[in-house]
């Protein structure tokens, strides 16, 4: 054993920097690998954490305070729920919010929970503790994490023309409300006295509400809970479900907050594998270098006595040193970093990421890199090894012929320059051939990379018609709204006002039952952000339209007809289109107003949308009906939408530079290492060539040169093939969400950017690492003969 | 005498397509203990071939090597490189030594194969080294800071650092200049007459006359043989015996 570490260690130290190289390219392997298996398998235990600390309630429900009066009798009518709890809020419906003194570039939805309410359900969890006095406010802990708000900042509401100053105190945790990729509402609190008088001046802004908690015994299922909830509401209090309100069940709110962690550390996970993949490329070529740089002190070896298997064992134990420095260090790196990972974390989760150093994700990280490392070097050192001592004493490299003779001069008839240059190309095929794929699938990582950060960070557009967020270009939430849009409706600079309703139903189809929200359009044909996968959207009153989720939950087909339960009566509906959702974990229905009245013999509308003529901009929009309405807020959709949207922008900007750094990161080690074994190959030439009377600079450009060609057609390959792997590739990883339909669309310049990239690395790289070549001397070099 | 070596009916044939090329052609030998065996021949006409498939680096078409008792024709790599470890040692033409260690630590290589105690192996190693006259200073120096003839003799000790039975040298003084083809000859005629049994293969008279039995290769068969006495240095008629042996053989 000590003898092969005697060679393992000599044959690092002679090839130092492919050692270094080798070691930075795993460490930065285990150190991606770290995080995102750590962070993936932590995720859920900070928010269940949260959950017990809390008393999460796991169902919830928001809705006017007039419709909660018999409340209580319908949950103590229910086996399912250990305990009920009703408390009063305060719905903001948009407010803009100052902190020291700067405006928030949107505006955004509050919910004001009263600090003085007794309760046992969603408790206020929060490390400022002690009372909260009228100008105090605890703000969700996403707004410190993400939005960088911090204790003691001046924190103001601006409702209707009037601010409403706060001194903030604090920030608590709410795994319902964690982010606002969850649910669109910044939940607060303030006190009774303070949110009773803001009431009372903005009567057409907050809106008294009623918060319904209800805690289920343990093994409820949910979804038949959800359907008796809602059929027990809808027949005693109707009311409760015709106004604006949302409820949520827990279960699938604690996807809901990590979802965007959850994607982003996904395809980091995706990448850190990838990158361990190039990492095994170059330690095969590597070995496969060094074999045949030392091939004679290999037969040298082998001549004293050295079994076949110890020399390839001295190579394993080499890689096998590489890779546990590698690893070792990526996870001190991961210590290190612990502090802004967790940082990161709670700004997209919106808790506290309170997850130390993780033994079980290091040591996955130890087994994944170690081995395969190992097997690598075991695969790679074999064949050299192998060699007949006779033929590896008998050849220096210079001669030694692992290879083919490609185009042999006496038989080709291409130019001679050409036919050298071939054969350098097919000497080294295997080599070259690798390098062209580790820069092409950089090149498709790279423009993935800018894909995903322009269709889900600058398009937000189309990222809300992924999601199928409809918001309209400005909206009203209320109550009564029906008359109201007619108003509206003629205004000259609106092109047309859509109105939204949604209830609870249930949907029978082929044995199989199922609960789900439903929105109520009065002419879903003209939505804006509606993706539908096939068929068409809904027409005639017996028509309905299901997302994907549920069509495969049920097996359904467009043309079957499903059985649907409303409030009252039971009806048939035809099964015409499929589309796709986010919000509700996929599961949504939709069906004209009409087919509403049909089914619950009225019909609903918590939200308008409205619509600008051409020509007429949101804000102008907004600004016009809020003084020609001034009793009604209308609100821009895409301030809105901009705020819910921020933590997968978040993490969407920070994929794509993390996607940079690394490519440029391999890039350069790459091309650090095949010039770098191009010149200690070839120093005899060079030295001969520098006699012969060429300068550094010839020698210099002559060799970057070489090394480009390439790196430039991989980085093209890759860019032009984008299109092709992107689209199916982001389409798998998105399609876990409920995205069904996705066009990854990377713009030409997205393009050109990652060629000059990637090509502009390389090109630096290789003039620096050719700068050794100043180095060499030709007078040494032929006296060393 | 002893006899260490016995190859019968060595038969080496290289094919390359077609071409088929018969190096060694029944060739039979007998090596004692004690020997020093100079081989000679043609450039080409199989010496380095015969010494490689003697010494088991290499595996005869055809024929059988026995070697301390051992029949090593039906080995596979493992069992070779086994009986290498622990009865021969080579020294070639170029030195082969390795450049990104110390002279010692290419010593120790080797060393630590057949012994696993690192400090006895280094103290041996040392005492070599001196015998050769490769001074304390150089032995933690690295091969390309000496000069060619100390490489040699460093090499040289890589080859008996194990003390094997055999000693394979493939023309060790090929690449050198007189004076240090002088000393590297004195190391082996030293080594020889405190009982290391040598092979050698050389193109050089001057070699040649050191060895006690001197054969000659051609056409892939001994076609001839020559015996020496123990070689006394400014030994005129043995200069002659051998230039007249060669002269025969078609030198
Ligand atoms: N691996 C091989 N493949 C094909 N032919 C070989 C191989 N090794 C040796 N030969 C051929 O065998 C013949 C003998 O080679 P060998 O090296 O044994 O000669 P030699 O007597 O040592 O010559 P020199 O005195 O020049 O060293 C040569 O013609 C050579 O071409
Ligand atoms: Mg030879």
């Amino acid at each position: 054993m000590y003898s092969l570490y005697f060679i393992a260690k000599n044959n690092l130290k002679k090839k130092k920097s492919d050692a270094f190289v080798l070691t930075g390219l795993i460490t930065l392997s285990a150190l991606l690998l770290y995080i995102s298996i750590s962070t993936l398998s932590n995720m859920g235990k900070v928010v269940e954490k949260a959950y017990e600390l809390t008393n999460t309630a796991d169902w919830y429900m928001l809705t006017s305070e007039t419709a909660t009066d018999n409340m209580e009798e319908i949950f103590d009518d229910q086996g399912d729920v250990e305990s009920f709890e009703k408390t009063s809020a305060y719905y903001v419906v948009k407010s803009g919010y100052i902190v020291n003194g700067e405006r928030s570039e949107n505006d955004y939805t509050f919910l004001l929970a009263l600090a003085d309410e007794e309760r046992n359900i969603s408790r206020i969890y929060s490390e400022y503790e002690g009372e909260l006095f009228d100008d105090e406010i605890l703000l969700p802990y996403y707004m410190k994490s993400a939005l960088k708000v911090e204790a003691g900042d001046r924190f103001s509401f601006e409702i209707g023309g009037h601010t409403y100053d706060f001194k903030v105190k604090g920030f608590h945790e709410d795994p319902l409300f964690a982010n606002p990729m969850n649910v669109s509402v910044y939940r607060c609190y303030v006190t009774d006295k303070r949110a009773k008088e803001m009431a009372a001046e903005e009567k057409s802004s907050i809106l008294p509400y009623m918060e319904c908690k209800a805690k289920l015994k343990e093994g409820t299922e949910s979804n038949r809970f959800l359907m008796e909830i809602s059929d027990a509401i809808n027949e005693k209090s109707p009311e409760a479900t015709q106004t604006f309100n949302f409820s949520f069940i827990w279960s699938s709110m604690r996807y809901g907050d990590t979802m965007s962690a959850s994607i982003g550390m996904g395809i980091m996970l995706v990448f850190a594998v990838l990158l361990i993949g190039i990492a095994l490329i170059i330690t095969r070529f590597n070995i496969g270098n060094f074999c045949e740089m030392n091939i004679k002190n290999i037969g040298i070896l082998r001549a004293s006595g050295y079994k076949e298997s110890q020399l390839t064992g001295s190579f394993v134990m080499e890689m096998f040193l590489v890779s546990l420095t590698g690893s070792i260090v990526g996870l001190c790196a991961s210590v290190l970093t612990g502090g802004f990972l967790g940082r990161l974390m709670s700004s997209i989760i919106g808790l506290s990421w309170n997850q130390g150093f993780d033994p079980k994700s290091a040591a996955v990280v130890m087994a994944v890199c170690i081995p395969v490392t190992m097997a690598v070097a075991w695969h790679s050192s074999r064949k050299c090894v192998k060699l007949p001592i006779v033929s590896a004493l008998r050849s220096g490299m210079a001669d030694h012929n692992f290879h083919k003779n490609y185009f042999p001069l006496e038989k080709s008839r291409q130019p001679l320059a050409m036919n050298l240059g071939l054969k350098s190309v097919f000497y080294a095929k295997a080599k070259n051939l690798g390098i062209l794929l580790i820069v092409m699938l950089l090149g498709v990582v790279c423009c993935i990379g800018f894909g995903i950060y322009q269709d889900f960070a600058v398009d937000t557009d189309n990222l809300l018609k992924h999601v199928g967020m409809e918001l309209g270009d400005v909206f009203y939430l209320g109550e009564d709204l029906k008359e109201f849009g007619q108003e509206v409706e003629k205004c000259p600079e609106v092109d047309k006002v859509l109105y939204e309703g949604s209830g609870d139903i249930k949907l029978l189809y082929g044995g199989k039952e199922t609960a789900v929200t439903c929105d109520f359009w009065n002419r879903p044909e003209f939505l804006k952000n509606e993706t539908i996968i096939q068929g068409r959207a809904p027409e005639f009153d017996n028509e309905i339209m299901l997302s994907v989720v549920i069509c495969e939950e049920l097996g359904i087909e467009v043309g079957d007809i499903v059985y649907v339960k409303g409030m009252e009566k039971e009806m048939d509906y035809i099964l015409c289109g499929i589309d796709q959702k986010i919000n509700n974990m996929g599961r949504k229905a939709l069906m004209t107003t009409a087919g509403e009245e049909r089914l619950n013999g009225g019909s609903t509308c918590g939200q308008l949308c409205v619509y600008a003529k051409e020509g007429v901009s949101d804000k102008e929009l907004a600004k016009l009906l809020n003084d020609k309405y001034p009793q009604r807020e209308a609100v821009e959709g895409k301030k809105m939408s901009g705020e819910s949207l921020k933590p997968v922008i978040l993490v969407m900007k920070l994929l794509c530079i993390i996607f940079m750094a690394v490519t440029a990161f391999v890039v350069s080690l790459v091309v650090f290492l095949l010039l770098k074994t191009k010149i200690v190959r070839e120093k005899k030439n060079y030295g001969v060539y520098k006699a012969l009377g060429f300068t550094t600079g010839q020698l210099l450009m002559q060799t970057v040169l070489s090394s480009l060609p390439v790196i430039v057609s991989g980085a093209l390959l890759g860019s032009l093939l984008c299109d092709l792997v992107a689209g199916p590739l982001a389409g798998i990883c998105l399609k876990s969400i409920g995205i069904y339909q996705y066009q990854m669309h990377v713009d030409g310049i997205y393009k050109i950017i990652t060629l000059v990239f990637i090509t502009g690395t390389a090109f630096l790289v290789a003039v620096l690492t050719g700068a050794r070549i100043r180095k060499i001397q030709p007078v040494k070099l032929l006296a060393e003969e | 005498m002893e006899t260490i070596l016995t190859a019968k009916d060595l038969c080496k044939t290289f094919s390359q397509g077609k071409l088929q090329q018969h190096v060694l052609k029944n060739l039979n030998l007998e090596i004692e203990k004690g020997d020093f065996v100079v081989i000679m021949g043609s450039s080409g006409s199989g010496k380095s071939t015969l010494l490689y498939a003697l010494s088991g680096m290499d595996k005869p078409t055809l024929g059988s090597v026995k070697c301390m008792g051992e029949e090593i024709t039906g080995y596979g790599n493992d069992k070779l490189a086994v009986f290498r470890r622990n009865h021969c040692g080579f020294v070639f033409q170029q030195n082969y030594l390795n450049d990104t260690m110390s002279v010692l630590d290419n010593i120790m290589v080797s060393g630590l194969l057949a012994d696993k105690n690192r400090k006895r192996i280094a103290e041996r190693a040392k005492e070599l080294l001196s015998k050769v006259d490769i001074g304390k200073e150089a032995w933690n120096k690295f091969p390309t800071q000496l000069s060619g003839g100390e490489q040699q003799r460093v090499a040289v000790v890589r080859g008996i650092i194990n003390s094997p039975a055999l000693l394979f040298a493939d023309e060790p003084t090929g690449a050198l200049n007189s004076r240090n083809t002088g000393h590297i000859l004195d190391v082996l005629t030293e080594l020889n007459k405190e009982g290391q049994t040598i092979v050698m293969v050389t193109h050089d008279m001057r070699c040649a006359r050191r060895g006690n039995k001197v054969k000659y290769l051609s056409d892939g068969v001994i076609t001839g043989e020559l015996f020496l006495g123990d070689y006394e240095s400014g030994d005129k008629k043995r200069h002659e015996e051998l230039r007249l042996f060669l002269q025969e053989m078609g030198w």
